[in-house]
């Protein structure tokens, strides 16, 4: 059974999401705002985003959601493919195939994510820089692979930088120093210090790649129900599910889990064997 | 490009020049991870692992009515390495009651190992002459063993014997059968793309042509033609393989175990399976190579000596297991072990996979199920350098600073292998835990 791919599933995480809309949900709080303007940069593919919906979905009733979101994604093929796949039905969202420089100037967004740029972007401090020149966002927030190294730009203009590297991650963001900036790093220590769901998820999730035959899968029940507790959404959750049952020979809950898995993960992301 | 070798028989190549030196004179360090990357260790894991150890014991134990009760129980280990196999073996068998009923005769092939072993103190816990006894000893020609002074020692009454990945470092040579019927032998000759010998990848970098020639038996050394019939039989089963291995110094050594066991003797072989894609022959570890196994022609020759033969290969791990009883009548009791020690519950693979998951662990946010994982690994190993390693991970990643300390120190000293000295990563967490338990 082959090795997930780290790129593809550390940053996809429901967990991770899930920090995000807290983080997203805490802001409106201490900023005062009725309503927030949230955009994605660089969605695909979109993984992440539909996570982040779920989890700001649960966190909030639907009716009292005042976040905005938009999702951007200028190369048309991914835009295209990301229309697909976006499940915007339950929350206030706008998926866009405008420039970033378009996207922002036209919307002023209040908060910025930038989840796993450092792939596809060679100067993320210039185009950093280019983001916080109006002043306008409230937080800047983004997250890296921990093994890439993630923008420490001291002197944004206009900004205070909180940075925390964990294993598997790196959380960044730039708080908008109009704000309780110590209430909102509070915040973000919270979630990607003090008590970091994703970063266990990502254990797991790696742990359990590890088991290969029954008797080892016997002993470590546990670690699947673990699993289940922290995300029961995505394909990787299904994925080792299915592999789970597969070795303990139960081919129809493994074939079922399979193709929850497949649905989950579009891309193919997940090298799901045939089943 | 220099050509080093011309065409030879595959089992006079240099190949097996290099591969007996590299055994005879670097002892333990073929084990090791001190100074060299992974894929040139001479894999250990699996069969240094207490599991491993354990299953073999219980065996030992449901068998102990068949031994004479007057008598120390003999039990060879060809080839002991490091010696961890052995301490694991012996830890065993004192946990199960029957430790001052054994005699372990710890053998190696290579002068500096079995001094190495002496001087690391890994069998300190038990005593030397009673329950175990060194021997220098070349399996394939078993009249010349020697005790760790250097006097003849005779080999004899063995009750059991355990090879791990003995058989795949013999004397063999790869052969196929011809359309035409006739047996085929492979000649390579080689050329080196560097001429750095001492490199540890200079075997796995040499570039080789293959040809194959008639096997003409009647030219070839007594060993050889010893076994050659049993060859014969053994190509007549299609494993759908290309060529196969005559693994005539496994035979040899076979025979010369089974002359010297007692009539309820039996001997246990873990090897390296084949893999049937595999195009090159050989696999290189450092300086060493080896071949994996033919079990068409151990079966054959199983039979040609009416014995019996219990096998299995693990689909989890790359494992072959096999046992040859000199008595039949004990078949049904050593299938029944066999199917509780490798089918129902396999804890030679659990101690791998329990490692590998509890490694994968790096947040403290998961240490609870770290945890947890560990205690499942020290019930099956608490005596491994490697589960004591991770457990002093845990208190490092759980913040207990002088915990880990004490548990990365008692890890240390199970380190037989010095994998810490070889691996940067361990190397720079035991410093870096000393030092800020130090402050």
């Amino acid at each position: 059974m082959s090795q997930p791919d780290r790129f593809d599933f550390l940053i996809d995480s429901f967990p991770f999401a899930q920090s995000v809309a807290k983080i997203l949900l805490g802001l409106e709080n201490l900023a005062k705002k009725s309503q927030l303007y949230t955009v994605q940069l660089d969605s695909f593919p979109g993984i992440f985003t539909n996570h982040l919906f779920k989890s700001l979905t649960e966190l909030t009733a639907p009716e009292s959601l005042k976040i905005h979101c938009l999702i951007q994604e200028s190369d048309p093929e991914k835009y295209n493919r990301l229309k697909t796949v976006i499940n915007a039905k339950q929350i206030n969202c706008q998926i866009s195939n405008d420039s970033e420089e378009t996207l922002l100037n036209s919307n002023n967004p209040e908060v910025i994510i930038l989840n796993n740029i450092l792939s596809t972007e060679t100067n993320l401090e210039k185009r950093l820089s280019n983001l916080a020149k109006s002043q306008k966002a409230l937080l800047i927030i983004g997250c890296e692979l921990s093994n890439k190294k993630c923008p420490q730009l001291n002197n944004l203009d206009g900004y205070e930088l909180w940075s925390f590297k964990n294993h598997h991650l790196s959380h960044y963001a730039y708080i908008n120093k109009n704000l309780d900036v110590k209430k909102i790093s509070e915040l973000l220590d919270e979630e990607f210090k003090n008590n970091n769901a994703c970063e266990k998820y990502l254990d797991l999730v790696l742990a359990l790649n590890q088991f290969t035959s029954p008797q080892t899968i016997e002993q470590c029940k546990f670690l699947l129900d673990e699993l289940l507790k922290l995300d029961s959404c995505s394909a990787n959750t299904h994925f080792m599910i299915a592999k789970f049952f597969k070795i303990n020979g139960n081919k129809a809950k493994a074939s079922e889990h399979f193709k929850t898995a497949k649905l989950l993960d579009p891309y193919s992301l997940l090298k799901i064997p045939a089943h | 490009m220099q050509l080093i070798q011309n065409w030879l028989p595959y089992n006079e190549t240099i190949l097996f020049d290099f591969s007996d030196k590299y055994f005879k004179e670097s002892g333990k360090a073929v084990f090791s991870n001190e100074g060299k990357s992974n894929q040139h260790v001479v894999p250990n894991g699996m069969t240094n692992s207490k599991a491993h150890a354990r299953s073999f014991a219980k065996f030992i134990f449901d068998n102990l009515d068949n031994y004479p009760q007057d008598q120390k129980i003999k039990i060879l280990e060809v080839g002991s390495g490091a010696g961890v196999y052995a301490r694991n073996f012996l830890l065993c068998a004192r946990e199960m009651n029957f430790l001052d009923r054994v005699e372990y005769l710890v053998s190696e092939y290579s002068p500096v190992g079995l001094h190495q072993i002496k001087e690391s103190h890994i069998l300190s816990e038990f005593e030397e002459n009673s329950h175990y006894r060194f021997v220098y000893l070349d399996i394939l020609n078993p009249d010349l063993a020697q005790d760790i002074e250097g006097k003849p020692y005779k080999l004899e009454n063995l009750s059991a014997t355990i090879l791990n990945y003995i058989l795949c470092v013999l004397p063999a040579t790869v052969v196929r059968k011809a359309k035409n019927g006739n047996i085929q032998q492979l000649f390579m000759r080689f050329k080196e793309p560097t001429d750095n010998k001492e490199d540890l990848g200079y075997l796995e970098s040499l570039l080789y042509e293959e040809n194959w020639k008639g096997y003409l038996i009647e030219n070839e050394p007594e060993i050889e033609k010893k076994y050659f019939d049993i060859l014969k039989q053994s190509l007549d089963i299609d494993t759908g393989c290309t060529f196969e291995f005559y693994a005539y110094g496994s035979l040899l050594a076979l025979e010369n175990i089974l002359n010297r066991s007692t009539e309820n003797a039996f001997v246990f072989i873990a090897e390296m399976p084949r893999i049937k894609a595999t195009k090159r022959p050989f696999k290189a570890y450092g300086h060493s190579i080896a071949n994996p196994i033919n079990q068409g022609l151990i079966s054959s020759f199983v039979k040609s000596k009416n014995l019996d033969l219990i096998y299995s290969t693990d689909s989890h791990y790359p494992l072959t297991r096999m046992f040859i009883l000199k008595n039949p009548a004990l078949k049904e009791q050593f299938k029944k072990t066999f199917t509780q020690e490798y089918i129902e519950k396999n804890d030679s693979n659990l101690i791998l996979e329990l490692r590998n998951m509890a490694q994968q662990f790096k947040s403290k946010h998961s240490c609870l199920m770290m945890k947890k994982l560990l205690d499942k690994l020290l019930e099956i190993d608490n005596s491994s350098f490697e589960s004591n390693w991770l457990l002093a991970n845990y208190f490092y990643l759980s913040g207990d600073l002088e915990q880990a300390r004490s548990q990365f120190q008692k890890a240390k000293e199970l380190d037989y292998l010095n994998n810490i000295k070889g691996n940067i990563m361990l190397e720079k967490k035991f410093l870096e835990v000393q030092h800020e338990s130090a402050r």
